[in-house]
């Protein structure tokens, strides 16, 4: 069994470069190799513009990469997006509800495009709105939610077809405290041997607590992969801020060797 | 089981059901607009009518200067006036009649002096009459003839009810006495010897389809593009702005299905809004309440109705094609607003595709079923009034539906996550005009006002000094003031801000070699014009007139190399550097060919400066420059007027006409686009 197969997601030497008019291309993405594997929650972790949202959109299908390759669940993504599609769930900080659907009916409609037969939605519904605690809000439109309220509607929508894979990008951005507890909350309960979680983020202290493995994404590349602990072995440092400080240090360093001098 | 359209439809209509603006704009407006239309307006009109009927009105008559018979008879008259009443006064101390009469007719006279004679008889008729509406006065005429001045105040409607009944009075009178003077000479009316008699020979259905065929097209495309444009705006733009069609777009739903759903959904509520509109037209004149003018009262019946409705089929493919079009507008909207800012375009160019079907004289062949909207609405108004020619409203049908066919597979491809991710959306440029794009906006209006006010009145003055002042003192400063303007607040480079930072010798190649075809691609956009709004003559030659008695190269001076230098300069230039600052660059090229356009100042050639305008700044954006613009420019002007003018034409008009230029049009084109410059389109900073 080949590693894209026997992993929730793999990627090979997947670059993104955008064409940026009046400054040439932008490399968004540096020959990224990532692997996730079921069972386990994986942390994408780096600064505002390292290439965390291109990486996660890619594997969405939502972007084509430049170069390399990208499995979810086995299937090449650019082969068969729609099939990747219906095997991922995807939610970032930037997706929206749509203001005049209630929750039942914003479920139902993803259900739908999702294909899931009437019955089985219906009785699928029942169980997100138990699980997600959605009883009291239920009849009210999605635009009269609160914040908190919001985010567990669209976590809701984004696992309604229980898919093995599930992406999140930065998933806590704009969210107050009780939002964030919820979440953090909810991306701890999905960690069962058949599921893969892989989310963004620049909170330290979100990837410490959740995470199995940790990548740190820099510039497009990624410094280094692993759990906390292989992480601190690597860089002699203890509190995850200073081990990322050390790996952007030593690719900032290694960057301006191979620079030639002006 | 396979996510259909159908899901994606009914979502959308869902949350259109439930908002409020959606309804009005797609359901109460369309069938109310004719009740309140004619109904309103006739009511007004009563009531007007019957206020001014009912109004006391006064005025002052000096009859002195008339034979004492025809006053006596006047005065009587007069007196027999109801609501109106009439005092003798003496008004010779009223002077300067016929001064303001004559000023009014002098057009060359000043203004200012005009003004302050009619300001000065004015101040006398209001210290004579403060409260009268109207005042009579006979004074004798060059000839002796007695004239009756009338003087009332065209301002106030009272002032004008009153010289309507004294003007109806001396009508009668003269009407008396010339019929008393026949038959006092012929001793008889000749009047009486025969009478007229007139009969419609259309019959009632006719004519009730004949007249509302004139409107309804324009009617039935205002009404869905406004109906439409909300369930299209909130498809899209809306749902771009809210996130949720990122959400949609990482679906197991291919892009096709869902702009299909949408667009479904779209062409339903324009076609509800529509049929409303349609019923509430059938249920307006079935109730009688539709002025003759709007659909010939009492020619309702079944016949008209089966006509209405074959008409309503005809039309259908333009509801598919208006559906459509507000679809991928919508769709390039980064937010509402944005796409609310899109709208008035597609209005004005439905408007403008539809208007021609409101003139009886354009007949629907198969060139014009060819054009979309045009087609059908031409089919729709020849239905209606039961003169439809079967082979070209098929065709109407046909064309029409394969474009929306083919702009229907492109909305699929504006459903691209990677263009949707790449042009976020940004406040600073959908909120507020950027401040270069609102100077360039405001200094080519400038110089549209500038031209008017100031170029033409030189030119009436002086032509050839008018000409020159007019392009290398206004439009030429105007272009190098806005460009260092630009330059300074932008911390650009002056030159680059000209558009003149690289020379891009293969475009300019390629520009002239473009010219002659153009000539003759114009000539058939006027030919083509002609049909609608007939021209005075074809061309350029009769706005010549005056230019006939210079030599060529002054001519060409004036006409080719000065519009070429200057008018690139302002409008692809310094102006088209400060539109492509803003969120769009087609609009940033139709505001510029529309400014170009209407500086032009001719209704005739409105459409060919605007296409001219468009192509130039393309042709900027293509070459990175516009020394290309200018040739093309100074070519185009300089083979017109060769072309038109006089002897010259007999000698140059057949070569630059030969159809051998075609040819050249295309290398031209190609030498363009291999060319073309890609990345930056503005200034950089310095």
């Amino acid at each position: 069994m080949s590693d894209q197969d026997s992993h929730a997601i793999v990627t090979r030497s997947l670059s993104k470069v955008y064409p940026t008019p009046g400054k040439g291309e932008v490399r968004a993405l540096d020959s990224l190799d990532l692997t996730c594997s079921y069972g386990e929650i994986y942390g994408l972790l780096g600064p505002n513009g390292a290439g965390k949202s291109t990486a996660l959109r890619i594997l969405a299908t939502m972007l084509e990469p430049t170069s390399g390759q990208a499995w979810v669940h086995g299937i090449e993504v650019g082969d068969d997006p729609l099939e990747v599609r219906r095997r991922l769930g995807f939610l970032s900080a930037t997706t929206g509800l749509y203001a005049r659907l209630d929750p039942r009916e914003t479920l139902e409609y993803f259900g739908k495009l999702h294909g899931i037969p009437a019955p089985k939605l219906k009785d699928r519904i029942d169980e997100l709105i138990a699980a997600f605690k959605m009883e009291s809000f239920l009849d009210r439109r999605c635009e009269q939610l609160s914040s908190g309220q919001k985010q567990r509607v669209s976590i809701a929508r984004a696992v309604l077809h229980d898919p093995a894979v599930l992406i999140l990008d930065e998933p806590t951005t704009g969210l107050d405290i009780l939002a964030t507890s919820d979440m953090i909350e909810f991306i701890s309960a999905r960690k069962d041997g058949r599921r893969c979680v892989l989310f963004s983020t620049h909170v330290l202290s979100e990837a410490e607590r959740l995470c199995d493995r940790i990548g740190v994404l820099y510039k497009g590349k990624l410094l280094g992969s692993g759990t906390l602990a292989e992480l601190r072995a690597d860089t002699g440092k203890e509190w995850l801020d200073d081990v990322f400080r050390e790996l952007v240090a030593r690719a900032d360093a290694g960057s301006a060797e191979t620079t030639p001098a002006r | 089981m396979k996510p259909s359209w159908l899901d994606v439809a009914k979502n959308e209509l869902l949350r259109l059901v439930r908002d409020r603006r959606a309804l009005f704009l797609a359901v109460v407006l369309p069938a109310l607009l004719y009740p309140l239309l004619f109904v309103g307006m006739e009511k007004l009109e009563q009531v007007g009518e019957k206020t001014l009927e009912a109004r006391e009105l006064t005025g002052l008559v000096d009859l002195s200067g008339l034979e004492p018979d025809l006053a006596d008879e006047l005065r009587e008259r007069f007196g027999n006036l109801e609501k109106l009443e009439l005092t003798e006064a003496d008004l010779s101390q009223l002077n300067g009649l016929p001064d303001v009469v004559r000023s009014r007719r002098a057009r060359a006279e000043d203004i200012e002096v005009r003004n302050a004679r009619a300001e000065a008889f004015s101040l006398q008729m209001d210290a004579l009459a403060p409260d009268a509406d109207l005042a009579l006065v006979a004074r004798a005429g060059p000839d002796g003839r007695p004239i009756l001045w009338m003087v009332f105040d065209g301002g106030n409607v009272g002032s004008m009810e009153a010289q309507n009944r004294v003007e109806d009075t001396l009508d009668e009178l003269a009407e008396e006495q010339r019929r008393d003077a026949l038959i006092a000479g012929l001793g008889r009316d000749p009047a009486e010897d025969y009478r007229v008699e007139t009969i419609d020979a259309a019959a009632p259905e006719d004519a009730a389809g004949a007249a509302l065929g004139r409107f309804l097209p324009l009617i039935a495309v205002l009404v869905m593009v406004s109906g439409g444009a909300f369930a299209a705006l909130d498809a899209f733009a809306a749902e771009r702005e809210n996130g949720t069609l990122e959400t949609l777009l990482v679906q197991p739903v291919p892009a096709r299905t869902l702009a299909v759903g949408k667009f479904a959904a779209v062409l339903l509520v324009a076609v509800i809004a529509w049929a409303g509109n349609a019923a509430s037209l059938l249920g307006t004149a079935a109730a009688g309440l539709l002025p003759e003018a709007a659909g010939a009262a009492g020619g309702f019946d079944a016949q008209l109705l089966g006509r209405v409705g074959l008409g309503l089929l005809l039309f259908m493919p333009s509801a598919v094609l208006i559906a459509v079009a507000l679809c991928l507008v919508s769709s390039r909207a980064r937010s509402f607003r944005e796409g609310q800012n899109y709208l008035l375009p597609v209005t004005l160019a439905g408007i403008a595709l539809v208007a021609p079907a409101m003139s009886p004289d354009v007949e629907l062949d198969v060139v014009l079923a060819c054009v979309p909207l045009l087609g059908p609405s031409l089919a729709l108004r020849d239905a209606l009034s039961g003169n439809l020619s079967l082979l070209p409203a098929l065709i109407a049908v046909v064309a029409s539906l394969v474009v929306a066919a083919l702009m229907l597979t492109r909305l699929a491809s504006t459903l691209d996550a990677e263009r949707l991710l790449a042009e976020a959306p940004s406040k600073a440029s959908t909120r507020t005009p950027l401040a270069a794009v609102r100077r360039s906006q405001l200094t080519g209006g400038a110089a549209v006002l500038l031209v008017y006010l100031v170029g033409m009145r030189l030119q009436a003055w002086d032509l050839v000094p008018g000409l020159l002042i007019s392009m290398w003192g206004i439009v030429l400063g105007l272009a190098v003031w806005l460009g260092l303007l630009h330059a300074k607040r932008e911390g650009t480079s002056f030159v680059a801000e000209l558009g003149l930072s690289t020379v891009n010798p293969l475009a300019c190649l390629g520009a002239l070699l473009l010219a002659p075809g153009l000539v003759q691609g114009m000539r058939v956009l006027l030919e083509f014009q002609g049909r609608f709004i007939p021209m005075p003559t074809a061309g350029m030659g009769d706005e010549l007139a005056g230019l006939m008695e210079l030599s060529v190269p002054t001519l060409l001076l004036l006409i080719a190399v000065s519009p070429g230098i200057c008018e690139e300069l302002l409008m692809r230039g310094s102006v088209l550097s400060g539109l492509l600052r803003g969120p769009s660059r087609v609009q940033a090229i139709a505001m510029q060919a529309g400014l170009f356009a209407i500086m032009h100042a001719s209704v005739h050639r409105l459409a060919i400066t605007f296409v001219l305008g468009a192509l130039l700044g393309v042709l900027r954006l293509g070459a990175g420059t516009i020394v290309p613009c200018m040739l093309l420019h100074m070519a185009y002007n300089g083979l017109q007027l060769l072309s038109t003018t006089g002897v010259v034409a007999a000698r140059w008009g057949e070569l630059i006409l030969h159809p051998g230029w075609w040819a050249a049009f295309v290398v031209g084109l190609a030498l363009i686009w291999s060319s073309s410059v890609k990345g930056a389109l503005l200034p950089k900073k310095s």
